[in-house]
């Protein structure tokens, strides 16, 4: 039998839940600008029906909001972290290889090309003047800059390495710091969870962790039925509803850091900004470093080998050799021809106005002496070999460059697909909020409706006669 | 596909952005002059770019070398013509010689002009071109000849320049016809000496030999003429293809301003465009229709 007072007890459940759904656009609205924050939805549902004896069909009691939900779609998520990893990686490389660029700065007037060029003029004017001690100081000096520039690209290309190097460390330090506030909120999602709470908020910052973690290394991320997020690399677990795995830092023999999990199994690293670095400093600057050393290397070795076989200003044969050092650091001009430029074996026969040596020195930078693959033959010239380095770098920095612009669009247009679905929209929320504030009023009026009909029954009922 | 407040402010952001940061790219263009600043800007042009650098190098290098050649052979020839004039005229002075009329007097002066001939002949034969001496061989500090002849042990040593990829050019005359019995500075004393014994026959006699060294002489003024010649074109030509690997290397890493500029101002209304449709778009929602 339904009582007069359950119209009450229906406006008042409307009054709850209208504004718990003001509540939540109020929600909304206050985080319209925070970045990450899923829009939020109350689910409304009419409570159960009432089955009254004797009457007609099912009376309804009301509604009640049985959810506050948070609308975000898992699929995007995951598109955007495989897209976001990638832009990790190639974002990093693309500004690594501008800095290189910037190293060896080339094409340029004032790069090793230049005073190779410069250094291989000089022992021409040699050549047409033996005799000329100004033009002896000329070669020493084009030699002290080209020895020059090779120790500092050489230097500059090894700094920045270390620097890579150091990124990769900190790298992991964040990666540690990360994983451990996943799993502290882990902790918090599934105590709230057990206790029949929707922990929106606090889920909202952990997939923003989840973002930032994935842009540093590749993880796969699933949902524990508690609700605790568990995180793999490379099929390893790394974080889970227990806790987070340390990931540590191991030092090689050179003094580079590789990751490593606590059993002290290597870390199986795919993608993400570590990768990136990783990639930098082990294939594209290690293979700059060794090109530019067994480069310079050559020209030691075959400059001081003509040079050996010229007499110098004095008639004196092979008496100091021309450059010292076994590489690209260590090159530098030949302390005695430092010293006396007339040390310089100019001459290919003793007397002082030949130039033969000058020239046959000269003429080595026509010599194959150069190759690629180790195991064949020479088949390119100093000027071809470093040409070949810098192309080589052109190619990888500018796919470096495209990739990082097309990851950067799809990043950003997944981001645009996140928050056409979980973005809050002013416009859809005042909308809401008159539809809420609406129906909020409407059941104000149903509760007056029924104080007014109660008040008809009890204070004007059954006084006749009175 | 909903759309948010924030998605439409963050893509205008991204469009202005975008914008941006291609006008950079042609500013950075127009104010470097160039179309290729980084290897990455363009790996194939940044190549030839490369090559061509120092192909123009090589090239500059050949022309100096040209030129340094050329200096050096017009002093030869200068010297050279000299010393023919001066056989002219110690052909001359034989020939007068010759004749059994010529008083002794005469001779006298004859001798002694003879004598003089000679200093100019020896001065010549030390001629130098920025101290370096033309006709010393390789041994181009030390001076090679004195009154008496040769100074020491003569040189015959070529002076080679290069004056293209692999191509050499030997631009000095070795000192043989400077040396032994029959050279220009032997002959002029033998016929002084047999001027001044007055053997009008012998001198007579001599008048074939001077003509010989004069015609030797000659021989060496036209070679060197030749070899002035051939550097001339030689120069020209690589005048030329230095002009043309520079219109190729401009051509490979140059910007070209009219057509930056155009997508430069492309660019400008286009941010405007996006300036004055955010300004609209942005600012209103639903919240300034309600009251």
């Amino acid at each position: 039998m339904r009582t007069p007072f359950m119209g009450i007890e229906i406006g008042k459940r409307a009054l709850m839940a209208q504004q718990t759904a003001l509540d939540v656009v109020g929600h909304n609205v206050a985080n319209v600008n925070t970045p990450g924050y899923t829009r939020q939805e109350a689910i409304l549902a009419a409570t159960d029906p009432y089955a009254s004896p004797g009457a007609v069909g099912h009376i309804g009691t009301g509604v009640h909001v049985t959810d506050i939900r948070r609308i975000r779609d898992a699929f995007i998520d995951m598109q955007k972290r495989t897209e976001i990893k990638r832009l990790g990686e190639f974002g990093t490389m693309s500004a690594a290889f501008e800095e290189i660029e910037v190293i060896l700065n080339e094409p340029s007037d004032s790069g090793i090309r230049s005073v190779l060029d410069k250094f291989w003029e000089s022992l021409q004017e040699l050549q047409s003047n033996p005799e000329s001690e100004a033009v002896r100081k000329t070669v020493r000096e084009s030699a002290v800059t080209l020895a020059e520039s090779f120790n500092r690209t050489f230097r500059q290309l090894e700094e920045m390495r270390a620097d890579v190097d150091t990124s990769v460390r900190s790298k992991v330090v964040q990666i540690n710091a990360l994983a451990r506030q996943i799993a502290e909120l882990n902790v918090e999602i599934t105590n709230a969870r057990s206790a029949g709470y929707r922990p929106n908020d606090l889920m909202d910052r952990r997939d923003g962790l989840l973002d930032d973690l994935a842009k540093i290394i590749d993880i796969r991320i699933s949902e524990e039925n508690s609700g605790a997020a568990r995180v793999t690399v490379g099929g390893v677990l790394l974080v889970e509803s227990q806790g987070a795995v340390e990931i540590r830092v191991r030092e090689d023999g050179d003094g580079l850091a590789h990751l490593e999990w606590p059993g002290g199994l290597d870390v199986n690293v795919s993608s993400g900004e570590i990768k990136g670095f990783l990639r930098l400093r082990d294939e594209y600057i290690q293979q700059i470093k060794t090109d530019i050393d067994s480069l310079a290397n050559s020209i030691i070795t075959e400059v001081n080998t003509q040079h050996a076989l010229g007499f110098d200003y004095h008639g004196v044969a092979g008496s100091a050799s021309f450059f010292k050092g076994t590489g690209a650091l260590s090159m530098a001009v030949d302390d005695a021809i430092l010293g006396d430029v007339s040390l310089i074996a100019a001459s290919g026969n003793g007397l002082v106005g030949n130039g033969d040596n000058a020239l046959a020195m000269a003429q080595l930078k026509q010599k194959l002496t150069m190759s690629s693959d180790p195991l064949q033959p020479p088949n390119a010239t100093w000027n071809d070999f470093f040409r070949g380095i810098v192309t080589g770098l052109g190619v990888d920095a500018d796919h470096a460059k495209r990739m990082a612009k097309n990851e950067d669009y799809l990043v950003n247009q997944m981001e645009n697909l996140q928050q056409s679905v979980s973005g809050v929209s002013l416009d859809e929320e005042m909308t809401n909020m008159m539809k809420f504030q609406h129906a909020y009023q409407a059941a104000a009026k149903l509760i007056t409706a029924a104080d007014e009909m109660l008040d008809v029954l009890i204070n004007r009922t059954g006084i006749t006669g009175r | 596909m909903r759309i948010t407040t924030n998605a439409m402010a963050r893509n205008l952001l991204l469009r202005l952005d975008t914008v941006n940061r291609r006008a950079l790219e042609f500013q950075e263009q127009l104010a470097s002059g160039k179309r290729i600043n980084k290897p990455s800007d363009d790996p194939v042009g940044a190549n030839r770019a490369f090559r061509l650098r120092t192909s123009i190098a090589e090239v500059e290098r050949y022309v100096k070398n040209v030129g340094d050649s050329k200096d050096w052979l017009l002093a030869t020839e200068e010297a050279l013509r000299q010393m023919v004039d001066a056989m002219h005229r110690v052909g001359e002075l034989a020939n007068s010689a010759a004749t059994s009329t010529v008083p002794a007097s005469s001779l006298d002066a004859i001798a002694k002009e003879l004598e003089q001939i000679q200093e100019h002949l020896v001065f010549l034969a030390n001629s130098d071109h920025g101290g370096r001496f033309l006709f010393a061989g390789q041994n181009t500090l030390t001076q090679p000849f004195t009154a008496a002849g040769p100074a020491g042990v003569l040189d015959f040593g070529a002076i080679q320049r290069e004056v293209g990829p692999g191509q050499t050019m030997r631009i000095n005359i070795t000192p043989e016809f400077l040396d032994g019995p029959n050279s220009v500075l032997a002959l002029v004393p033998q016929v002084s000496s047999l001027v001044k014994a007055g053997d009008f026959k012998a001198v007579g006699d001599m008048l074939t030999a001077i003509q010989a060294e004069t015609d030797e002489l000659l021989s060496y003024v036209s070679e060197t003429g030749a070899k002035i010649n051939r550097l001339d074109m030689i120069s020209q030509r690589l005048t030329e293809s230095n002009s043309s690997l520079t219109r190729l290397l401009s051509d490979t890493e140059d910007a070209e301003f009219d057509q930056i500029i155009l997508k430069l101002s492309q660019e400008e209304a286009s941010y405007q465009a996006a300036l004055a449709v955010g300004a609209r778009l942005i600012q209103p929602t639903l919240v300034d229709f309600l009251r």
